[in-house]
């Protein structure tokens, strides 16, 4: 049976105006942005971990926020189910929301430490009146408490967040999510703030939920090797754009763009004998306001080449399920 | 953390944790007890009072009668009992300190959450509105809006308060800028949740300990500004205040007679109120405010 396709987006940007001083707009006409996210199209279906890699300030979290429409997209299409959900209005997006939820990177800051666990994991119920009685509004809770084994759920429902372990707040953010069973989370490095003992767990969890309630998952990573543990495919971020994107296991192992090469070598292996070559870049990834002409790549590319500074790669073929943008493949 | 503390409700931790930090501080509790005194006293005046201060029968003594065994602190310019009246006076200090702060934090209150999680023009305009109540002087306006509405205890909590909330507007505004930036903003959003939702449910609750910490110290700049009012002749003259026997003690030249136990006794029970709430709200402050909190 094919897999529904649950999230789809075409062409996305989210360019953010900067605020200048009166003096600044008096002078220049030329309206400045900065250009998180530029163009961006993927999928994801049933079931599917899609996961988005990259340095930071590569716009890989500002395309999951614009998907969840928590900042306005500035150009694209967003597709939920089908649905064209880019330009809804509050209201008309309400249904939408339940369906569509976000995990968050510090589970510190993810929960309002004045609310206690039971208060942050039945607020989606709440403030969209998904429960007949109070006590539904518990049980519902204690079973959402349980999906992510905090058992019993009594005795962790009336605490508060900084009672809680980090890996244990994790879990009520991942409860609050799953609470209106949605079809889509957004997961924005769900575990680069926890312990490494913990992550798998976590991970774990996330994956249980994936088979047992057919989530479509974006999970948003700096990590490659967590990605390859969780993900089907992979999309590989740069300035605003993806450059290789495909099968997991295809990118990682047999990576087509320098970018990517240089992601891939910079993974630490655990043998110091282990002789590989490095691919070490050049300089800070540029000003996202200003993105260099043609490839953005090109000034820390070592392959470098003169079209490259002149026009943009188109996305090509590189193999089954395997596409990348890069002068050096066509 | 015991098992005892996870059974009981939240609000009853939250309540026992800052008793637990007000305890310690001793600041706060000099002003605790003494506020404690000023409130049985108020409560118990019409008890404890030893003459009436109301009517003509609450003509006792001779006027100006110096202090005795049967007036404590002598009798003003009709011959009523000093003591007695400082004792009712203290219902009416109080009630216009805790009224009127009460009304100038919430107002500065709602004014802060909303100008901080709207931004943009709501802000500018909410925030040019505070500037322009900020610089405009308190006392000479006070005096005016007072002498306008006319005489009556309503109308001097409304004076103090409407122009009493700006600088608790801008401190919870502040605040409010920052917390609605935290991800359990967005992560509430994400759920569907509306604006006044976020803003009463997860902001207000953050900022509700810090706009408490500003009534209490609001309350003594009330407490003065009741006081101030009263002593300029624009207190209710129905009802005793140690502002308003300031004020007939001045106008029937007190001094002059060398009738220092019709000006002091007044004058050390506004600074005394005044300090209990300075006190206690520095602890409140010490223990709430966010920027003196030491990190759990």
């Amino acid at each position: 049976m094919e897999n529904k396709t649950v999230i789809k987006v075409e062409n996305l940007r989210k360019w953010f105006p900067i605020r200048r001083s009166f003096f600044a707009t008096l002078f220049s006409k030329e309206e400045l942005y900065v250009k998180a996210v530029d163009g961006v199209d993927f999928e994801i279906k049933e079931r599917e971990v899609f996961c988005l890699a990259g340095e930071s300030g590569c716009g890989k979290t500002t395309t999951a926020r614009t998907i969840l429409r928590l900042v306005e997209p500035t150009d694209g299409k967003i597709y939920f189910d089908g649905d064209d959900i880019t330009h809804l209005k509050t209201k008309e997006l309400k249904p939408y929301r339940i369906k569509m939820q976000i995990i968050f990177q510090d589970p510190y800051e993810s929960l309002n430490p004045r609310l206690s666990v039971f208060d942050i994991v039945s607020e989606p119920l709440q403030v969209n009146k998904l429960y007949e009685s109070q006590r539904e509004l518990k049980e519902k809770v204690a079973t959402a408490l349980e999906e992510v084994e905090l058992i019993p759920p009594e005795r962790f429902m009336y605490r508060f967040p900084h009672e809680l372990s980090g890996g244990q707040r994790q879990r009520v953010a991942i409860a609050r999510a799953i609470i209106t069973r949605p079809r889509f989370i957004a997961a924005d490095e769900p575990v680069s703030m926890l312990d490494v003992s913990i992550r798998a767990e976590i991970l774990e969890l996330m994956d249980r939920f994936k088979r047992e309630f057919n989530i479509a998952y974006l999970y948003i990573t700096h990590d490659l090797s967590t990605a390859r543990y969780v993900s089907d495919r992979i999309g590989i971020m740069y300035l605003g754009k993806i450059v290789e994107t495909g099968n997991i296991d295809k990118v990682l192992d047999d990576p087509q763009h320098p970018y990517t090469q240089a992601l891939i070598s910079a993974i630490p292996v655990p043998d110091p004998t282990m002789k590989r070559k490095r691919v070490i870049l050049r300089g800070e990834p540029p000003n996202p306001i200003y993105p260099p002409p043609g490839c953005r790549f090109h000034p820390r590319c070592p392959y470098a080449k003169d079209v490259c500074k002149e026009k943009e790669p188109e996305m090509v073929k590189v193999g089954e399920e395997h596409y990348a943008a890069c002068w050096l493949l066509s | 953390m015991s098992d005892d503390d996870v059974e009981m409700a939240p609000w009853k931790r939250k309540v026992k944790g800052f008793w637990e930090a007000f305890k310690r501080s001793k600041l706060g509790m000099t002003g605790l007890i003494l506020l404690l005194i000023f409130l049985i006293i108020a409560i118990a005046a019409p008890i404890i009072a030893p003459y009436p201060v109301y009517g003509p029968e609450s003509r006792v003594g001779i006027p100006f009668e110096p202090p005795s065994n049967e007036h404590w602190l002598g009798c003003d310019e009709l011959g009523k009992d000093i003591f007695s009246q400082l004792l009712w006076g203290t219902r009416v200090s109080l009630f216009v300190g805790f009224l009127a702060a009460l009304m100038a934090t919430f107002i500065g209150l709602i004014i802060g959450i909303v100008s901080g999680y709207f931004g943009g023009v709501i802000d500018d305009l909410l925030m040019r509105i505070t500037d322009i109540i900020l610089v405009i002087p308190g006392l000479p306006f006070m005096i005016i809006l007072a002498a306008v509405l006319g005489p009556s205890i309503i109308n001097i909590v409304f004076v103090i308060g409407i122009l009493g909330w700006t600088g608790t507007a801008r401190l919870i505004r502040s605040q409010v800028l920052s917390l609605k930036e935290r991800p359990f903003v967005e992560a509430a959003r994400a759920a569907g949740a509306s604006d006044a939702h976020i803003m009463f449910k997860h902001i207000m609750p953050n900022v509700m300990p810090l706009a408490f910490a500003q009534m209490i110290l609001g309350v003594s700049g009330a407490v003065l500004s009741e006081a101030g009012l009263s002593f300029l002749g624009l207190g209710d003259p129905t009802h005793i205040s140690w502002g308003m026997m300031l004020h007939y003690a001045y106008e029937f030249g007190a001094l002059h007679i060398g009738a220092w136990w019709y000006v002091i006794p007044p004058g050390i029970l506004i600074t005394a109120v005044v300090v209990a709430f300075t006190f206690m709200g520095y602890a409140f402050d010490e223990i709430l405010n966010p920027k003196y909190r030491r990190r759990r």
